[in-house]
């Protein structure tokens, strides 16, 4: 349908006046999403060599790194990023590359800089959070937004991670505490934590995607557009990530030797979990008829369906029958809307 | 003549629009699913996730090794449902998405029935024989299926062939004499022939309209795959990780040529842009290791650090700029982050 033809329709509705101009195709200002995701990768490679760089120049001569450098440089990092995302980046290609690259390696100075003092991975955690969500508003880029909401949900999940379960992912366990939560299965719990650190995301996903005609027609579009495919491509990505260090224990990718203790019993069923938030973000993203997010999807879904497998803390027969089960019921309900529908 | 309605194209409407009117304007030109739409995809959806889902099932069955059950239960456990998967396929036929999903579950419960056979009776085969016997004996049932999952699936299998049968192949194999470090090539020269070939055949099969390969993004992932593995063995021999006697002038030739090739094939067709951006990135990552070494031998120190940093940020936004330029010479749009 034409822009002419929608008008048309629109004002016979007498939801536009009959006179009203039509809006000019603007011209494609935010690139296709794999140049979004070159640059990005590009950006972030570059952003840590200068991070690097900078901490290294400014550190006193006797090599010993504070807090107080990383968190100056990640700062001033990020302020001069959002200086040049809101002066320069729309008119400059290198200006906005610049600031991609300065904003990942402030970010990740600062995340520093809050991890290596004091209250240490917590207190990194937290404020990354918040960090990512002033960059949100602070930001004037679209792929800057869209990247700081999908950082903020991680922050989120990891810091809840470790205020429930004392547990990070990449074995970063800390297995003194292991006793702390429960040896064996308990479905219920399970389940009850997940959606503690889970809800808030899906809430704000489906809040945003359903209202998405109202932020439009208000003019928050260059902010909430951003956010919204964010949180889309949180839901999809951001479970399998997370799945606490005994997933990656299994794995070999741990430092924790101990397989039996801890949140094995626990985490069992959150790859299966992972797998729903993935559909609905397919779900999602198929309302805004966003193909990339579609494809992200899917892929992130078929991964935790694969990462069940390893998960600890359930038989393979168990799984192998939860699994089995779970695919009759999809194709028999499947069947039956079918039947109904007709 | 109107340009078609975007969402780029009412976001920039905002405010000249109510809510109640943008709502309108969305499901009107068709960028929001109709009930129809949400009926079909809730439906697809179910049944994708429930043949997946069976298909994961079995296999977590099968690694099981349950010992209680006997020779011919264990074996019928994967054959009845396999047979059960094809009657389906046989009975909706494969026009249907039932039937090739039927179909598909029938080639991925192959590899369960071929792992059980190898588990019971210690085969002693390699894992590359698995995956390669996998693919050979389901191609029929792929051809046949016309669906594009069910050929990713199987160019999949057929990448992991590869890839274990590399790691094999200095040691035995027909064609160890070609993959192996004797000619100065890694181990990730096999697999990268392969998805050459393979986005060859993708490509004219999807340029001749054949079914099951109408999607665009199977051609763009073996495309990446190859790129990307002709890239590692590039940087392999960069960074000097692959330890060879012979000259190692093949592989690079090997990464112009494929560069070269995709560039003007993309160039000649001028209807996407994703090849440049896999290009860009290729020859990115095989530059700034080549700047990192020369950095490293003249013991550049921190400044180093600054020069690399600097070389990524101008040559990604020289190609995100170069490939802007042709996305608007060739008028095409794609969807953005």
């Amino acid at each position: 349908m034409t822009t002419g033809e929608l008008y048309g329709i629109l004002a016979e509705r007498g939801l536009v006046s009959p006179d009203q101009p039509l809006p000019e195709l603007p011209a494609q200002t935010q690139s296709p999403w794999y140049v979004q995701a070159l640059v990005g990768f590009c950006a972030w490679i570059a952003g840590i060599l200068l991070l690097v760089f900078l901490v290294m120049v400014v550190m006193p001569s006797n090599g010993r790194g504070d807090s107080a450098i990383f968190l100056t440089v990640g700062a001033v990092l990020c302020v001069v990023a959002g200086f040049l995302f809101a002066k320069i980046a729309v008119r400059s290609q290198f200006a906005n590359q610049l600031a991609l690259a300065l904003s990942f390696g402030g970010q990740i100075g600062i995340a520093v800089g809050l991890g290596i003092d004091g209250a240490g991975v917590r207190a990194a955690l937290w404020g990354m959070l918040v960090v990512e969500i002033i960059m949100v508003f602070a930001m004037r880029n679209h792929f800057q937004r869209f990247l700081s909401t999908l950082f903020a949900v991680v922050a989120w999940a990891l810091a809840m991670d470790e205020l429930l379960l004392r547990d990070l992912p990449g074995g970063w366990a800390y297995s003194e505490r292991f006793s702390q939560v429960p040896q064996s299965p308990d479905v219920f719990l399970s389940v009850a934590l997940w959606l503690v650190v889970w809800a808030p995301v899906v809430f704000g996903a489906l809040w945003l995607a359903r209202r998405e005609s109202s932020w439009m027609a208000d003019g928050r579009e260059t902010v909430l557009r951003p956010v919204t495919h964010g949180l889309i491509a949180s839901l999809a990505i951001a479970p399998l990530a997370l799945l606490p260090s005994i997933f990656w224990i299994a794995l070999g990718l741990g430092r924790e030797p101990s397989l039996t203790s801890g949140t094995s019993g626990l985490i069992a069923p959150w790859p299966l979990l992972g797998a729903s938030l993935a559909l609905l973000g397919l779900a999602l993203a198929f309302l805004l008829r966003h193909r990339p997010l579609m494809g992200l999807a899917v892929v992130f879904a078929l991964l935790e369906i694969s990462s069940f497998y390893y998960v600890l803390g359930a038989s393979l027969l168990m799984k192998s029958l939860i699994m089995i089960l779970l695919g009759a019921a999809l194709l028999g309900s499947a069947r039956r809307l079918q039947a109904v529908w007709k | 003549m109107d340009p078609e309605v975007s969402r780029q194209h009412l976001g920039s409407a905002s405010k000249a629009l109510s809510p109640a009117a943008m709502a309108a304007a969305l499901e009107l030109s068709g960028l929001r699913p109709t009930p129809d739409e949400w009926r079909r995809f809730t439906l697809q959806s179910m049944q994708g996730a429930g043949v997946l889902s069976l298909a994961a099932g079995m296999v977590f069955l099968v690694a099981f090794n349950w010992q209680q059950i006997g020779l011919y239960g264990r074996f019928a456990m994967v054959e009845v449902p396999m047979l059960l998967a094809l009657a389906v396929a046989w009975i909706k036929g494969l026009d249907k998405l039932s039937g090739k999903l039927a179909l598909m579950l029938a080639v991925m419960l192959t590899g369960a029935l071929l792992a059980l056979f190898g588990q019971t009776y210690q085969t002693g085969a390699d894992v590359y024989e698995l995956f390669l016997g996998w693919a050979v004996l389901t191609l029929p049932w792929v051809i046949a299926c016309r669906f594009s999952p069910c050929w990713a699936l199987w160019l999949l299998l057929i990448n992991l062939s590869a890839l274990f049968y590399s790691g094999w192949s200095d040691h035995i194999g027909p064609f160890s004499w070609i993959f192996s470090s004797r000619l100065g090539l890694t181990a990730w020269a096999l697999p990268f022939v392969l998805n050459t070939f393979a986005y060859i055949g993708v490509e004219a099969l999807l340029r001749s309209k054949a079914p099951g390969f109408e999607a665009r993004w199977l051609g763009r992932g073996v495309m990446t795959a190859a790129m990307g593995f002709a890239t590692t063995n590039v940087v392999i021999l960069i960074a000097e990780l692959w330890k060879t006697d012979t000259p190692k002038l093949l592989t690079p030739l090997m990464f112009i040529a494929a560069s070269v090739g995709l560039f003007a094939y993309a160039f000649w067709r001028r209807d996407e842009l994703f090849p440049f951006a896999v290009l860009a990135l290729s020859w990115l990552v095989a530059t700034t290791t080549i700047l990192s070494r020369a950095m490293i031998e003249a013991k550049s120190g921190i400044g180093g650090v600054l020069v690399v940093a600097v070389y990524i940020i101008v040559a990604a936004a020289g190609a995100a700029r170069g490939i802007a330029y042709l996305g608007g010479l060739w008028k095409v749009r794609e969807t953005a982050a």
